[in-house]
């Protein structure tokens, strides 16, 4: 009789998931899907509210990349007053952003999956968390720790506080930078860059001990979506979209975020509370795509600073272009960290950042604002509409693990075929079955809007639906 | 020179849950010699701040004790089975004294709340405890660690008082 396995709760990641294998009778894996078991809906309860309260009120999405949602929701807003902010607020606006995505690509790094990474997908499962990393290589733990405060620290200084600070709002930002501040930022990037090239150095041979999960780990052609200057160029604040194939030709370029519903469809899984986005010239589920950090780094010609290039050059070397397994993901995160400190430290150096010119003010010129900037995760797209008084009548959300979704899925499908053995998941099946899924590093409470903490579980299912294991782990 | 640090955490928004981040408050105004932050949660990345201290009390809300009662006691660091996003503090001195090779005292202070609904502000109770946490934090910086190690002290923010 085939069987049914459930993995609840999915561990070391952002919000509530659960993994489902179905099994056919032969004990071979005929299915496997991520549910996301939760629901927040952020887009209903900010109906009626003052179109100005959504940088905020969209913050609270998340406490990991609040920063993500209140840059994106700002730019919708700015949008709707039909305004052109002050070139120094959009600099600034840059800053913050990439201090958010320094702290967020360190928690998956370092936090979530150095774990599996330093001490091994089969090591024993009390000891795979931070403090095990700690045991094991200190110098790993210590400098992850740091490269997530400086981050948190450069938020903090420039906007007040680390998690859901007010300083980005329509039209701008509500203070300019001092030069105090500016270096205070600035003294604390060599430590950042150092620990980066320790962990880039240290990084490099330990990713080659995972020859299997490279193999396994969602690795498999799609399209790849993200922003671009224009011209190629790694870009996280704004500029087109651009989509390239799993051959790295560019299958579209110039795409205004505008016209998202043009190029993306939207639809809704009906074992989950994460919709699934797709391509929508190739449809549904053909016009699968991955966005984030592999995503940008395959379809960039470069990311335009220094280290970070160096450093692509050696990825695309060991591992080819594009890039198709997700296990990458880990690899392009350090890239992009150091890219974010070594472009920080530009625009930090840049004439016109202590300008006080960084708000435009303006009443509502348009009923319509939609947005788009890269967070950690990937692409962020906020959309609202508005009545006369400039109250929110409606908003759509498109978070970066929507956009991830059905890879995440034929990424899980994949490793659970790769690892499940004769019908059984063994505790390194399934820390790899969820590590496939970190490696997206997917953040449900943004994707889902839902209250809740991290977990997640996995089920073998028999042919007949009927559930014969279940492996939940308490967090 | 090493500085004592104290730490108030807790969720402001969910009433008097606050309690710890409201007596970091009136610390930071009263104290000029120690270094008073506020937290959400505690995280590792306390843990350098942590070692760098003389000393560190923690100010946080507790449900498992009387509501309007402080109570100050000294932690020790503990070793961590587990970790997701929050720790303890005696988890937070363990990895301070793993990553750095030294986790100074600490004491916890800790305010009985029974009021944690979803809104901002404390309430009436909620604020004399924040103040009497304030108070206690004060003296435990006042005296002489060596005597409070010995013991634990429980204070009640309307009146009564005992020592364990």
């Amino acid at each position: 009789m085939a069987q049914r396995i459930v993995i609840d709760p999915v561990t070391r990641i952002e919000g509530h998931a659960k993994v489902t294998v179905q099994l056919a009778d032969d004990g071979s894996v005929a299915d496997a899907r991520l549910h996301i078991t939760q629901l927040r809906g952020f887009e209903k309860f900010c109906e009626n509210r003052p179109f100005y309260e959504m940088p905020s009120l969209m913050a609270r999405i998340c406490g990991i990349c609040p920063v993500s949602h209140l840059i994106t929701s700002a730019k919708a807003c700015d949008a709707i007053l039909g305004v052109n902010i002050p070139e120094n607020a959009a600099r600034l606006r840059r800053i913050l952003n990439l201090a958010q995505i320094l702290q967020s690509h360190a928690l998956s790094v370092f936090h979530l999956s150095s774990p599996d990474l330093v001490l091994g997908m089969d090591a024993a499962p009390e000891t795979r968390h931070l403090f095990g990393v700690a045991a094991t290589a200190p110098e790993v733990a210590r400098d992850g720790i740091r490269l997530r405060q400086i981050g948190q620290q450069i938020i903090e200084i420039l906007a007040g506080k680390r998690i859901h600070p007010a300083w980005v709002v329509p039209g701008g930002v509500s203070a300019p930078l001092t030069e105090e501040k500016r270096d205070q930022i600035a003294q604390m990037l060599p430590d950042g860059i150092a620990a980066i090239e320790r962990t880039l150095d240290r990084f490099r041979g330990l990713f080659q001990r995972f020859p299997e999960e490279m193999e396994s780990f969602a690795n498999f052609p799609s399209l790849f979506l993200g922003l671009t200057d224009g011209a190629g160029k790694l870009e996280y604040y704004d500029g087109p979209l651009r989509l390239v194939a799993a051959d790295g030709n560019v299958i579209a370029t110039g795409l205004k975020p505008q016209e998202y519903r043009q190029f993306l469809g939207e639809v809704g899984e009906s074992d989950s509370y994460l919709k699934s986005t797709y391509y929508l010239p190739m449809g549904y589920p053909d016009g699968i795509y991955r966005v984030g950090p592999l995503a940008r780094l395959n379809l960039v010609t470069h990311c335009g600073t220094r280290r970070a290039d160096h450093e692509l050059g050696v990825l695309r070397t060991m591992g080819g272009f594009p890039l198709l397994s997700s296990f990458h993901y880990h690899h392009a995160r350090l890239i992009e960290m150091m890219h974010s400190l070594e472009r920080i430290e530009e625009l930090l150096h840049e004439p016109q950042v202590l300008s006080p010119h960084v708000r435009a003010f303006a009443e509502p010129n348009c009923d319509e604002g939609i947005a788009i900037s890269e967070a950690p995760r990937g692409t962020l797209l906020h959309h609202y509409k508005v009545d006369s008084n400039g109250l929110i009548r409606w908003a759509n959300l498109i978070i970066a693990t929507g956009h991830n979704n059905l890879a995440m899925n034929r990424g899980v499908k994949q490793a659970a075929t790769y690892f499940v053995r004769d019908g059984k998941l063994s505790e390194g099946a399934l820390n790899r079955v969820e590590a496939v899924i970190r490696t997206f590093d997917p953040c449900l409470s943004c994707s889902t809007h839902a209250v809740g903490q991290m977990p997640l579980r996995i089920s073998l299912l028999a042919a007949d639906g009927s559930v014969l294991d279940t492996r939940t782990r308490a967090i | 020179m090493k500085r004592p640090l104290v730490i108030g955490y807790g969720n402001t928004l969910r009433e008097d849950d606050g309690v710890g981040v409201r007596a970091a408050q009136l610390l930071r105004e009263a104290l000029a010699d120690a270094d008073v932050m506020q937290s959400n949660q505690l995280t590792p990345e306390l843990a350098e701040r942590i070692a760098a201290a003389s000393l560190v009390i923690f100010l946080d809300a507790a449900v498992d004790q009387p509501c309007g009662s402080v109570r100050s006691r000294e932690i020790g660091a503990e070793n961590a089975d587990s970790w997701s996003h929050h720790l303890s503090p005696g988890q937070l001195l363990g990895i301070a004294r793993q990553l750095a090779g030294f986790a100074p005292p600490a004491f916890l202070v800790s305010g009985g709340v029974d009021r944690m609904g979803w809104s901002e502000g404390l309430s009436t109770d909620g604020a004399e405890t924040a103040a009497a946490m304030a108070a206690a934090a004060i003296g435990i910086l006042s005296a002489d660690s060596g005597e409070l190690v010995a013991r634990e002290h429980v204070h009640d923010a309307r009146g009564s008082e005992r020592g364990s």
